[in-house]
């Protein structure tokens, strides 16, 4: 064999065939299984793509607590006097809601206190499983203090809300956030089952305070009852919602 | 232009199309061998639990679970700890993973649970002398079942049994027809070229092609960290899904290193022979 055909040889051995040719399938393959594929497995996919996100999911059980009182004494009054004192410092401040920083769910933003029945608790946003076993949660749907929107808490009758068992009428809550203090007056406690819709208003345009928990209390078991406390705003700090 | 260099063109582009098939064909067969021994088989599932510490996981979060229970129903905070163990809650998901697989339940049978926890409540009752109402413990009961159920349970997977039947009744015949098509494509690769050499240079190009598919599955997996975003409810069935997806990266590596090696030798057969022809051409 010639030195020249030889080295034709040479080269047809391993010609840009052998790296173009299994590129050109590749592409073909996905593109076969894009097309073949797609119709049958397309939702799937999208299903599997949106349990994904940009970063590791956070298991741990804390959770963020963005509360920091406003004045540490106003909603802790021990007495006539100081409460008339509480009164008079949340009645008169307004804030701009632009100044308000609304909480995350799940975030601790506030606490609540009724002295007459012995609940003093951490205030959540939210009522799932990290908030009502760390205190007690505003439910997602309704309004939070201030907000002039009726807010709903609920709490577990075994644990911080068992004090309700003593709420009646004229008995005081007082409730600690971020951007200021309220207070809200027992009208009326009830008991009702705890499918009926009727037992709560979210869309009131008055702000009310409603806390609920199972009933009865001290017994073991699950109970279809549930025990409302109704309160009236009495006062607060006014968000200015013009500002928004 | 002769007659000959026509026809020759002609052949080597009949042969490259077939070459393409039989590419795809070993990407399906990679696909379908990776996905029958990982998400189709029982036992990878039950490996990669044993592998991510998933029953331990799963006990502790089924204790958390009913530890809220314990808040609303007035018993002590610790009481569904002497209720539940890791025994059961890996025996209901044995039972709960074979009657997927075999088609005969998708639900967690939470028998056992209940028994163990209305005698645990009999007892708790009589030892606290506390007030208890017949309905609301056989409330309890109940919800504390659906809580551990589903808690146990696999979100979603019950959704798609249906479909998860199908496909593992009909992957030894996709696998099997995978492989006689394969076979016969390699048959008349071998057959119709004289020069055994270009029988080896398709065989090169359908191997390699199948190497870049399953590297570039693996890759993406491998860049895209399987499935470390993903958002689940509970850690343990993370844990495992990771883990799960991990293995199933695994394999799709050692497909890639398999075609890699196939191709590479492929390679050097077709030269030896290719020289081994030209040699017999030119004497």
């Amino acid at each position: 064999m010639s030195e020249h055909r030889r080295h034709r040889h040479n080269k047809k051995a391993s010609g840009k065939s052998f790296v173009v040719l299994p590129i050109i399938f590749f592409i073909g393959i996905f593109t076969v299984l894009y097309v073949a594929l797609t119709p049958a497995f397309g939702p799937l996919a999208s299903a599997v793509g949106s349990l994904f996100s940009d970063t590791e999911k956070d298991y741990s059980t804390s959770y963020k607590n963005i509360f920091v009182p406003v004045i540490e004494e106003t909603t802790f009054a021990v007495s006539e006097e100081k409460k008339q004192e509480t009164h008079q410092e949340t009645t008169q401040k307004t804030v701009d809601i632009e100044d308000v920083v609304f909480p995350n769910y799940g975030n601790q933003f506030g606490d609540i206190r009724i002295p007459d029945c012995g609940v003093e608790c951490p205030l959540f946003l939210g009522d799932g499983d990290i908030a009502l076993r760390n205190g007690v949660g505003v439910y997602y749907g309704s309004g939070i203090p201030g907000y002039g929107k009726t807010v709903l808490v609920a709490g577990h009758n075994n644990t911080f809300f068992n004090g309700l068992k003593n709420a009646a009428p004229g008995q005081e809550i007082y409730i600690r956030t971020s951007y200021g203090n309220f207070v809200y007056t027992v009208k009326e406690t009830a008991v009702k089952d705890s499918l009926d819709v009727t037992a709560y208003d979210l869309a009131a345009d008055q702000e009310s305070l409603i806390l609920y928990t199972c009933y009865p209390f001290d017994e073991i078991g699950l109970t279809s009852q549930r025990f409302f406390v109704y309160a009236d705003y009495t006062s607060g700090v006014v968000i200015d919602k013009d500002t928004e | 232009m002769s007659k000959k260099p026509t026809s020759s063109r002609i052949r080597e582009v009949v042969f490259g199309i077939l070459s393409f098939f039989l590419s795809l064909l070993f990407t399906m067969f990679s696909f379908s061998l990776v996905i029958g021994s990982t998400v189709l088989n029982k036992n990878a599932w039950i490996d990669s639990m044993n592998r991510c510490g998933y029953f331990n996981d799963k006990t502790t979060e089924v204790r958390n679970k009913l530890r809220d229970l314990t808040y609303a129903s007035g018993l002590k905070e610790d009481f569904f700890d002497g209720v539940v163990d890791e025994i059961m809650v890996t025996e209901d998901t044995y039972n709960y993973i074979e009657g997927y697989f075999e088609g005969t339940t998708t639900v967690v049978d939470g028998t056992a649970f209940r028994q163990k926890i209305s005698v645990a409540l009999d007892d708790y009752i009589k030892e606290t002398g506390q007030k208890a109402s017949a309905e609301q413990v056989s409330e309890l009961v109940k919800q504390a079942k659906h809580v551990y159920t589903a808690t146990v349970s696999f979100v979603g997977i019950g959704a798609i049994s249906v479909y998860f039947l199908a496909a593992k009744k009909a992957l030894p015949f996709v696998l099997a027809g995978i492989i006689i098509l394969a076979l016969g494509l390699i048959a008349v690769l071998f057959f119709c070229n004289k020069w055994k050499h270009r029988a080896m240079k398709f065989y090169y190009y359908a191997t390699a092609g199948a190497f870049l598919a399953n590297f570039a599955l693996a890759l993406f997996m491998t860049v895209n960290k399987g499935a470390k975003n993903i958002n689940l409810e509970y850690r343990s069935v993370y844990n495992f899904v990771v883990s799960f997806v991990n293995s199933v990266n695994v394999m799709f590596w050692i497909c890639t290193a398999l075609f890699l090696l196939l191709s590479v030798a492929l390679f050097f057969v077709y030269r030896r022979l290719f020289y081994k022809a030209s040699k017999k051409s030119s004497t």
